[in-house]
């Protein structure tokens, strides 16, 4: 469980809050969803919760131990991450080489590393393309490799940081896809940042984010139920919802039952 | 008016990694509407938009953008006059940021292309209006700005060579909500307010049904099908079996239609349909 309480942060050149008393609670196996437009504090957020960031007030705490200068490393040694733009994290030549890297910085024996490889690579639907070069790969498959990669050391809480904003449409489906199976066999915590409303239908909470604000937060339904907040905040809403707030006054999530009562 | 003949376009000809990125692609850009440009990664659009300004020329066949000719035998003095007519921002433009304030950033190109300072600089102004970026900006470094500016910055430094046909290439990718539909409206206005050709590449379909004129669908090297934009988006079966979705407001627009909803020009965007529906709805109700 990671639990934030007041926690206000500011970069050494800013006179403004990136973040802004923020506080909220994550359960062990929940998938949240953080969403917020450009410049809302959701990077920093992710930062702090991949425990980079220092010198902050207030307090946040991982399984019931605050957390700390000295014991931040411990605290947050089982979370992985996958970055926006895939091109930012391959280090390996191979793909294959690309996945083995964190487990090679554990020092973990050879025979297990690659028995682990083989395993996520397969998990993510990758496994043929073990001898490839990352950059012949098209951008989800690429953010395919990055989950595999974050998966490789079997972590506690994944951390997807607008890991689809860059992809096609494919490119998408396969990741949001990819990331449900993940969340359902390992139960894994996944933190998943976005500004696309609609990828966030899974999720068991939703933090919509403004100015280094938490300016709403709830269940999938509470979200999509205050479209006026999320406008207020920059956000654009689903199309389901948009057409169903306007015409029915009330916002109604899936498309068939939308062209049922229209 | 830009038209293409017998184009094809091959990677590495003669060599064991020859690659047929496009063959024979026969088209034409009418002047001031907004040309969309869909297919699937990989199918030849990137390619092709590069044959549009001579950054790749022809293996064979020709290009012909107003007077000029592009073959495989041009040479480099015909791309200078090339480049003051079409301008191209590519994917991800923030990335060729580099100056050290954003009016220098955004005045390179069209001193670059030999445009007096004067004119310069009140091109920059004019487009860095247009894009919403403040003047209080103009002396900052361009590094230090939110994604979606640097992006506007970026996407002002081409428009400030005025040419008169612009090519965008997923011009959205990546920017949040907001950006993006500011982005969208200014290439809109581009075209409707300031005449200019646009030749969008985009993977959203909704984008393409509300923004352009005409679409022209790429797939394996080659365009399978162009037309009106609504006759081509609103077409399913096509879409289909080229993998793509129907718009959203297309499809809403055709699942209504066996209740009688069925106006005509059908909507093109979201807000659009909510106002259509509403007056059908109480104009039917009565």
């Amino acid at each position: 469980m990671i639990v934030l309480n007041d926690v206000t942060y500011k970069y050494d050149d800013s006179r403004r809050a990136a973040l802004d008393n923020v506080s909220l609670r994550i359960e062990r196996g929940d998938w949240i969803s953080i969403v917020g437009a450009n410049g809302s504090g959701k990077s920093t957020l992710v930062k702090l919760l991949m425990g980079i960031l220092e010198t902050y007030e207030g307090d946040v705490s991982i399984n019931g131990i605050k957390v700390t200068e000295e014991n931040t490393r411990a605290l947050h040694k089982n979370f992985s991450i996958v970055l926006q733009n895939p091109d930012n994290q391959f280090v390996g030549a191979t793909v294959e080489d690309d996945v083995a890297f964190s487990l090679e910085n554990l020092e973990v024996p050879r025979e297990e590393m690659l028995e682990i490889v083989d395993t996520v690579l397969q998990e993510v639907g990758m496994l043929e393309y073990k001898k490839h070069e990352p950059s012949r790969l098209s951008g989800g498959q690429k953010q395919r490799i990055a989950i595999a990669s974050a998966l490789a050391t079997d972590p506690d809480v994944l951390i997807l940081d607008e890991a689809t904003s860059m992809l096609d449409p494919q490119g998408r489906r396969d990741v949001l896809k990819l990331v449900q199976a993940v969340h359902k066999k390992r139960k894994t915590t996944i933190i998943y940042v976005t500004h696309d409303l609609t990828e966030v239908f899974r999720s068991d909470a939703v933090i919509v984010m403004n100015q280094g604000q938490v300016r709403l937060k709830g269940s999938v339904d509470t979200i999509y139920s205050n479209p006026h907040i999320l406008e207020e905040n920059n956000l654009v809403l689903p199309f389901e919802i948009k057409i169903s707030t306007a015409l029915l006054n009330q916002s109604i999530m899936s498309y068939a039952k939308l062209v049922r009562k229209l | 008016m830009i038209k293409i003949n017998q184009l094809m376009s091959i990677y590495n000809h003669k060599t064991p990694f020859e690659f047929k990125a496009l063959h024979d692609v026969n088209t034409t850009f009418e002047p001031n509407k907004i040309h969309g440009i869909i297919g699937h990664t990989g199918s030849g659009k990137s390619t092709f938009i590069q044959h549009l300004n001579a950054l790749l020329l022809p293996s064979s066949g020709e290009v012909i953008i107003g007077d000029t000719i592009i073959n495989k035998k041009t040479k480099a003095k015909v791309f200078h006059k090339i480049r003051r007519s079409i301008g191209m921002v590519f994917q991800f433009p923030e990335n060729q940021l580099f100056e050290e304030t954003v009016m220098k950033d955004v005045m390179f190109g069209p001193l670059n292309i030999g445009i007096d300072e004067e004119t310069a600089r009140k091109n920059a102004e004019k487009y860095l209006t247009l894009l919403g970026i403040d003047e209080s900006e103009y002396e900052a470094s361009p590094f230090e700005l939110s994604g979606g500016q640097m992006r506007k910055v970026a996407i002002a430094g081409i428009l400030s060579m005025d040419q008169d046909t612009i090519i965008f290439d997923e011009p959205t990718a990546g920017l949040d909500p907001k950006s993006h539909i500011e982005v969208m409206d200014l290439i809109y206005n581009l075209n409707r307010e300031h005449g200019k050709t646009i030749i969008l590449v985009s993977h959203n379909m909704d984008d393409c049904y509300q923004y352009t004129d005409t679409i022209k669908i790429f797939s394996h090297g080659e365009i399978v099908s162009e037309g009106d934009t609504v006759d081509i988006l609103q077409d399913e079966a096509l879409l289909t079996s080229m993998n793509l979705e129907l718009p959203k407001v297309a499809r809403l627009t055709k699942d209504l239609k066996a209740r009688g909803f069925n106006p005509n020009p059908p909507p093109r965007s979201t807000d659009e349909f909510i106002s259509m529906y509403d007056m059908w709805r109480s104009s039917h109700a009565e």
